[in-house]
């Protein structure tokens, strides 16, 4: 199924939310798993986003401008003894294309399906 | 690290090396460090025990591999073509099944489903290696000096292959003299004798078949880069064609009559009937296998992988080894042709894969460019 231009589907919200409430404890930057954890938090343990579906999305994300990401540096001390992360940032177009989500989603005369008399 | 933790760790590793085969290099390179760095975290999550640990990453896995096939699909056709995507999914999802039925279920299924089952598994790969060999490169600029690891692959495949054919032949009890399975009776008995030598015998020459597929479809597809346009399609199109032939040939003949003699049946009868019919497939697909091996020998020649005399030397060479394959005991030809089949590939293949190892620049080079031959000798 084709989804609307512009519009989120439920797991790039679900992602969006997250990496807002990773940006309020202040981690301004994330990394996958991370990201799954809070998700997973967030849903009282109870959904459990799979590798593959959560890393199909952030790309598709990253490519709409709602996410960005960069490497960490392999030389850097943080990364000793472990693979280097990847790590995502929101971008104002995220944080604006979740706003206005939640807003469509709790203003019923913004849903679909309702029209002006 | 326990085992379980360690197997753990390496299953999401190993699918997404899987499922990024034929993709383009850099997009390859990012996902499998992705996913390694997500695998490292999620086996050192300390708020999940270790056995919790294992089961959370196998469940992640399993949960995302149609994500992961769809990404794969979208990667390769990025404007969703059904067709494109479908050709892109298919020939892991076709690995992954019969791995999974290779593992699980040729236990209860017939020798006929299980033949069908080692040929899903063996197109896939010759699929996979395809796309492999062919896979679009973003990062042109290094490719020059780069020895990539299907390089290596290859060049591996193409020798291991004569090393498996004369294991093969040793192990293969033959019947003695000038035409090692024309004495129906005789071999009869050699099999019954030696069952279990008999099978494995021919376990080993379905691996070299496998092998030397995969060996010289990725060859080809090298050499099609490389300036052999024409022959570099048909080539590992033949060769393909031979291998299944020549595997069904060893389903229907090597191991129906090691079920029949471990049955009790008559195989003396069963070589006459069903032997002849696995004789017949086998030997056309040798001939055809021959053929393709025939037409890569000349691609080299095409492409200019070598120079001076060595550029007639290996298609020669390549072209006496198809002769000495089509003529293989088991496919009504002579014992002579035991030895003489891998010495002769040890010598066309391994002068290749000495020249694929040693010069591995222009791997990438467009068809056509000026430095896609190898006329430098």
């Amino acid at each position: 199924m084709r989804r609307k231009p512009g519009t989120l589907i439920p797991i790039e919200i679900a992602i969006l939310s997250a990496a807002l409430a990773l940006l309020n404890r202040g981690e301004e930057e994330f990394h996958g798993y991370q990201l799954a954890r809070e998700i997973k938090t967030a849903n009282s343990d109870r959904f459990r986003m799979a590798a593959g579906t959560l890393y199909k999305a952030l790309n598709r994300m990253e490519q709409s401008g709602l996410l960005s990401s960069r490497w960490e540096d392999p030389s850097s001390p943080d990364v000793e003894g472990r693979p280097p992360r990847r790590l995502y940032r929101l971008t104002a177009d995220g944080e604006a294309a979740y706003k206005e989500s939640t807003r469509v989603a709790t203003d019923p005369s913004l849903q679909a399906g309702w029209q002006p008399l | 690290m326990s085992a379980m933790v360690l197997l753990a760790s390496r299953l999401p590793r190993l699918w997404v090396r899987v499922y990024t085969l034929g993709l383009d290099r850099a997009a390859r390179a990012e996902r499998c460090r992705e996913i390694d760095s997500d695998t490292y975290e999620h086996i050192h999550d300390d708020s999940l025990g270790a056995r919790l640990a294992v089961l959370d990453v196998i469940q992640s896995l399993v949960l995302g591999m149609p994500d992961d096939l769809r990404w794969r699909a979208h990667h390769i056709s990025p404007t969703g073509n059904l067709v494109q995507s479908a050709l892109a999914a298919a020939p892991v999802t076709a690995l992954a099944a019969g791995i999974t039925l290779h593992t699980t279920g040729n236990a209860i299924v017939t020798a006929v489903a299980a033949v069908c089952v080692e040929l899903i598994v063996l197109a896939a790969l010759l699929a996979l290696s395809y796309m492999e060999a062919t896979m679009r490169t973003t990062d042109d600029a290094g490719a020059e000096s780069r020895r990539t690891p299907e390089t290596w692959l290859t060049a591996l495949s193409l020798l291991a292959f004569p090393a498996l054919l004369l294991a093969a032949q040793t192990i293969i009890p033959f019947a003695d003299g000038d035409d090692p399975i024309g004495d129906k009776a005789e071999l009869t008995s050699r099999a019954a004798e030696h069952t279990t030598r008999w099978v494995a015998g021919y376990g080993v020459l379905a691996i070299a078949v496998l092998t030397a597929a995969f060996g010289v479809v990725s060859l080809a597809a090298m050499l099609r880069r490389r300036g052999a346009v024409k022959l570099g399609m048909l080539a590992p199109l033949l060769v393909l064609a031979g291998s299944l032939g020549v595997l069904l040939g060893i389903g229907v003949y090597g191991f129906a009559v090691a079920q029949a003699i471990d049955a009790g049946l008559d195989a003396e009868r069963l070589i006459e009937g069903k032997g002849e019919i696995g004789t017949v497939v086998w030997w056309l697909g040798s001939i055809t296998f021959a053929v393709g091996l025939l037409l890569v020998g000349t691609a080299t020649w095409q492409a200019r992988l070598f120079s001076g005399w060595m550029q007639g030397a290996v298609p020669a060479a390549f072209a006496l080894e198809a002769l000495a394959i089509g003529l293989l005991p088991g496919l009504g030809g002579a014992a002579w042709s035991t030895l003489p089949a891998p010495i002769i590939g040890f010598v066309a293949f391994g002068l290749v894969a000495w020249r694929l190892v040693r010069t591995p620049a222009a791997e990438s080079q467009p068809v056509g460019s000026p430095a896609a031959s190898f006329a430098n000798g």
